[in-house]
């Protein structure tokens, strides 16, 4: 913040409270300049400043600030408040957006009635955006020849960025780090939900139509695999349904019928309330009713303190939290303004949930549905983060229970950049149908050189982020301390970091003086309750490092960088021989006991699906399905798998692999992995690592294993397309009955080859070979394996079959054609 | 002067935003509870009460029927209920705030259906129980004096209690501490008392006060106050009592001056406050 008053500039520092309040003071008492600065939220920020300016002094008056935008129902906002009052010659608003992972839309919606369409002007580029609101005295005008201003509201812009690659970014600088976290590409996980409504006669009137009109649409969108009851109480506790049921279109429309029969009155008593729906929650988990990879939900609507049953709040708060399991998240909506808000806030922050006031208005309807919407697609569970290098400190709260969709989690933290060049990460969680690591890696050059080409940016945001949610997690910490002492030693720190990192807290005022140090300005902070992540949807814990799932064995990285740069390294080791699909598909088949390879191509049409492997024994599907290359090149049309497809039937599980995305189907659920990540997955017994832009390797077993090669050409090359190789090490795994163009191989055929002779290139001789009692001409040839070099390959000798297999394979190559990804082959 | 019109204004605002007509508080939220009184009806819903049975359900809750008076008072401030219900000594009736024709046959006033003989006749209660809650309330008499929970014992951890000053139009609230001890904490992080110069703890934000120095009186621009106090989970204090009194408004041809010199000082940033 700073002011001009008469070209003398003021500027701002942090003090603690009472040294600000006495430079204040002082500057008062002399009559000086002074002024006083507050900031208030209702949804909003509000500074208001006090000035005792001398007469004819012109006033400039420039406030710098940072907040944090939490991300919300997918999109961030910024709101800007716009009440001159008056008609104004020159009032112009310029936005400027940096994003570093680019931005995936930019709007600025209609906030004014219509009167300044096309006013606002966007510009947007990749990675930055401006937004100019200049109205000219002319559009201010309510009318041609009025004198009202027609600005007299907000300006909000919303944007959301890239994420569709990425499911999280770690930003790095100067020795801290800000991870942000929002995936989407998951499929929604089943909640069981209970909602508690308040119909006490504090509710009559327009708060119960608008409660009712939100509850109508809230309920039309519970997924039919969720389930729910609806407990409504006054003095009296009573139940649509006394335990969960599907969220079928029957049941909900009874639900709304129910619902819209409320007539609110009486008492409030929500003691009893919430015990009730504790115990339905309780009872259908003991009953083993509740599916376990669900989330549980208590959505409470209260607009009042109680006055019936159990009225001591504390004693609420105790039986509630005695009571309820700790799987359940309990969100509180306190609706008006004479709501006894803190009582909700205690009550949710302290059982895994948030509270929000909603304002009792003619909008309350859709203050409730957007609150309830932040919460309707929980996606992952149990979400930890993990830096497992001992150089990084001080990480925010890493533990959260759930990530609900359209939001976001920001975790930030130190570390000592001359010990470490890059950053890990390993996030575990569980989604709808999967056990998940995801692994990142910090990228933190390109975020610097990115940033100081901006004079907008500030390239220092990680460490003022990581000071900002460290401070609210103390003060959230510290209305728990349980000893005078421990309250004092943490607001040791926070008033520490405070000074340290300039943020205005509870603790701290901002004094704005002038050069002399005469005259002064001072604000505070709002009084607002710190109980919670102020605007974030979270309530998260801090859990030790390290506690990766065994299964997820991932080495932590140690100061050298895990890729050298250039060399594209998957195995350290010399591959073993393996058998292999690769480009425009050419077979190797590794023959263990003969110590042999044989190989041959299959040239057939883009979208066939080949069948690889069919075991119905151990009901396991592999299929391939060719892609085309751009165009002919020397008059043939290449093909390559540009899918694969497994089908483990025992598991019920489907992965898809795509050279876009890496998908698992299972019992009507689907997640989608990305190139871009690398992550690990568990789903059902069946391991799928993914190593960015590289490898995913499924293993349903162990002894058994099949390796996916991504191979990425240059997007603009005018024949080649990305395609998919296939690795499958040999395995007695698989039945007597296994098929498939691979899997007739794996009860090795007796072969026997001789006669070898030069053949027309002397470069390539030939040999005969006896197989499945047919003899063949193969000729001796060179594949790429291309494991340990993703871009040349290594050479593997092999004797090439003719003729797409012919001879070697049973039957004609074009009976393996299946119709699915994730058919059986059918052999006649 | 300046400060004069402007603080003029504010009251008239606010005024009009919270709806208050004929001395009466109308506003969207009506209130299930007022100066002690709520209304009850049975579990098995509307009018299945005898006058024996609406007897036990308020003594069930610890308080008893409420007087026709004690219901009117109610309905001074809001209290408005479309079912009508036993009060104390057999009388039946209903308190109505805001005229509707469903309700009330369109008039104001406690809808009285007298003193019933026949006693087994089945109607809702309407209850009295004005020391229900340990703390917090709507308080609408023109004095009084209240205390944090257990005082002049300390107060417990964990403590949330909000006290909703209304008075009749055209007064004030004069707020005066006489005790005064809470967990002193930089910042009043810990345990404190909030003063709202307002209908809610949103807007008309006073100030925050812990330690154990008595804050400075203050005086309402309306006829309405909300006071919260909190306590966190760890260490407690004394306490506090804090004594109210309406001041009356005063006559009209005097209003400018008494009013500006009694407030100029005093509530000077009170109604910078009072509308964000």
């Amino acid at each position: 913040f700073s002011r001009t008053v008469d070209g003398v500039t003021f500027r701002s520092s942090i003090k603690e409270k009472t040294v600000g309040r006495a430079l204040y003071s002082q500057a008062r008492a002399k009559g000086k300049t002074a002024g006083l600065v507050r900031s208030r939220s209702l949804d909003m920020e509000n500074f208001k400043t006090e000035v005792n300016v001398p007469a004819g002094a012109k006033v400039q008056f420039e406030l710098q600030y940072q907040e944090v935008k939490w991300r919300k129902l997918g999109s961030y906002e910024h709101r800007l408040y716009l009440q001159p009052g008056r008609l104004a010659k020159h009032l112009e608003v310029d936005v400027w957006i940096i994003e570093p992972q680019g931005m995936r839309f930019l709007h600025v919606p209609d906030t004014f009635d219509g009167h300044f369409d096309g006013v606002p002007v966007i510009s947007k580029g990749q990675q930055k955006a401006h937004v100019s609101f200049k109205p000219t005295v002319a559009q201010q005008r309510i009318c041609p020849s009025c004198l009202e201003t027609a600005v007299d509201g907000e300006l909000v812009v919303m944007y959301d960025v890239n994420r569709e690659e990425k499911v999280g970014e770690l930003e790095v600088f100067n020795g801290y780090f800000v991870h942000f976290f929002a995936p989407d590409n998951l499929d929604p996980i089943p909640k069981n939900i209970l909602f508690v409504i308040d119909v006490s006669g504090s509710m009559w009137g327009i708060k119960m139509k608008q409660t009712v009109e939100a509850m109508k649409t809230i309920l039309d969108d519970l997924r039919a695999e969720d389930q729910f009851s609806v407990i409504d109480f006054n003095q009296n506790v009573r139940t649509w349904r006394n335990d969960l049921v599907s969220a079928t279109k029957t049941q909900v429309a009874d639900a709304k019928r129910y619902i819209e029969r409320i007539q609110p009155s009486g008492g409030t008593n929500i003691n009893e309330a919430l015990l009730r729906a504790i115990f339905i929650l309780s009872e259908a988990n003991n009953l083993g009713m509740l599916d376990p990879n669900s989330v549980s939900l208590i959505i409470l609507v209260s607009d009042g303190d109680p006055t019936v049953g159990e009225l001591k709040l504390s004693k609420i708060q105790k039986n509630v939290k005695q009571n309820i399991q700790d799987s359940v998240s309990l969100f509180s909506l306190g609706m008006g303004f004479d709501v006894d808000y803190d009582f909700l806030k205690r009550l949710s922050n302290e059982n895994r949930g948030i509270a929000q006031r909603i304002y009792g208005n003619q909008d309350t309807s859709s203050q409730l549905k957007k609150f309830y919407n932040q919460v309707s697609t929980p996606l992952l569970r149990n979400v930890q983060f993990n830096y497992p290098h001992p150089s990084v400190t001080d990480v925010t709260q890493n533990s959260f229970h759930n990530y609900f969709g359209g939001s976001e989690i920001v975790v930030a933290g130190k570390f000592d950049p001359n010990k470490l060049e890059q950053i890990q990460s390993i996030i575990t969680a569980t989604s709808a149908n999967t056990e998940l690591v995801l692994e990142t890696l910090a990228q933190m050059d390109d975020l610097e050189d990115f940033l100081s080409k901006d004079k907008h940016a500030d390239p220092d945001f990680t460490r003022k982020l990581w000071a900002y949610l460290t401070i609210n997690q103390l003060l959230a910490e510290r209305s728990l301390a349980p000893t005078a002492a421990a309250k004092r030693r943490i607001t040791r720190t926070i008033l520490q970091m405070s000074l340290e990192h300039h943020i205005v807290t509870p603790l701290t005022s901002m004094v704005i003086q002038n050069e002399a140090g005469d005259e002064r300005m001072l604000a505070d902070a709002p009084p607002q309750d710190h109980g919670c992540c102020s605007g974030a949807l979270y309530y998260g814990s801090k859990v030790a490092q390290g506690s990766v799932p065994s299964w997820a064995h991932t080495p932590p990285v140690t100061a050298a960088p895990l890729f050298a740069q250039g060399a594209r390294v998957l195995e350290s080791t010399p591959p073993t021989h393996m058998t292999t699909v690769e480009n425009d598909p050419h077979f190797i088949i590794y023959l263990p006991k003969s110590q042999t390879n044989v190989c041959f191509n299959i040239d057939s049409e883009p979208g066939k699906i080949l069948n690889l492997v069919s075991d119905p024994e151990s009901g396991i599907a592999v299929n391939g399905q060719l892609t085309g290359a751009k165009k002919p090149n020397h008059g043939k049309l290449s093909t390559y798998f540009g899918k694969l497809g497994f089908y483990f039937q025992h598991e019920d599980l489907k992965i898809e692999i795509s050279t876009e995305t890496i998908t698992l189907a299972q019992g009507g659920h689907t997640s989608v992995l990305s190139w871009a990540d690398t992550a690990h997955v568990i789903n059902q017994r069946v391991r799928i690592s993914v190593k960015k832009e590289k490898v995913v390797t499924v293993t349903p077993d162990k002894g058994m294993s099949f390796s996916v090669l991504l191979h990425r050409v240059w997007k603009k090359h005018p024949v080649n397309v990305d395609f998919l190789g296939i690795y499958v090490p040999p395995t007695d795994k698989f039945s007597p009955k296994a098929h498939g163009l691979i899997g007739q191989f794996m009860q090795e055929p007796k072969i026997r080859i001789f006669s070898e002779r030069p053949g027309k290139d002397p470069e390539k001789p030939e040999a005969s070979m006896e197989v499945k009692g047919q003899r063949l001409i193969v000729t001796r040839g060179l594949q790429k394996d291309y494991r340990t070099d993703l871009v040349s390959g290594t050479d593997v000798p092999c004797w090439f079959v003719h003729n797409s297999g012919k001879g070697f394979i049973d039957g004609h190559y074009k009976d393996y054609f299946v119709p699915q990804l994730s058919s059986f082959l059918k052999w006649p | 002067m300046i400060i004069l019109i402007y603080l003029f204004l504010t009251l008239w605002e606010e005024v009009q935003g919270w709806g208050f007509k004929d001395g009466i508080f109308h506003n969207s939220i009506w209130l299930e509870q007022a100066a002690g009184v709520y209304h009850r009806e049975a579990r098995s819903g509307k009018y299945k009460l005898t006058y024996a049975e609406a007897k036990v359900v308020c003594e069930f809750e610890g308080g008893r029927l409420a007087t026709y008076k004690q219901l009117e008072a109610a309905r001074k401030i809001g209290f408005h209920v479309c079912a009508a219900g036993w009060m104390a000594k057999g009388r039946v009736g209903y308190p109505i705030v805001k005229p509707g024709p469903n309700c009330g046959f369109g008039k104001t006033g406690i809808i009285d259906y007298g003193i019933r003989l026949n006693r087994s006749e089945r109607w809702d209660a309407y209850c009295y129980n004005p020391h229900a809650k340990e703390c917090g309330g709507v308080f609408t008499d023109p004095k009084r004096i209240f205390k944090s929970p257990g005082f002049p014992k300390e107060y417990e951890e964990n403590q949330i209690c909000y006290w909703h000053i209304r008075l009749k139009y055209g007064q004030r609230i004069h707020l005066s501490f006489l005790d005064f001890d809470l967990e002193d904490d930089p910042g009043c992080l810990a345990d404190y008392i909030e003063i709202y110069d307002s209908y809610d703890d949103i807007h008309g934000f006073v100030g925050r006060y812990c330690g154990n120095e008595l804050p400075d009186d203050f005086i309402s621009t309306g006829n309405v106050m909300t006071l919260k106090f909190l306590s966190d989970a760890s260490v407690t204090a004394g306490g506090f009592q804090i004594k109210y009194v309406a001041v009356e408004p005063v006559s009209k041809s005097s209003q400018g001056k008494n009013t500006t010199t009694s407030t100029g000082n005093k509530n000077f940033l009170a109604g910078r406050f009072s509308h964000i």
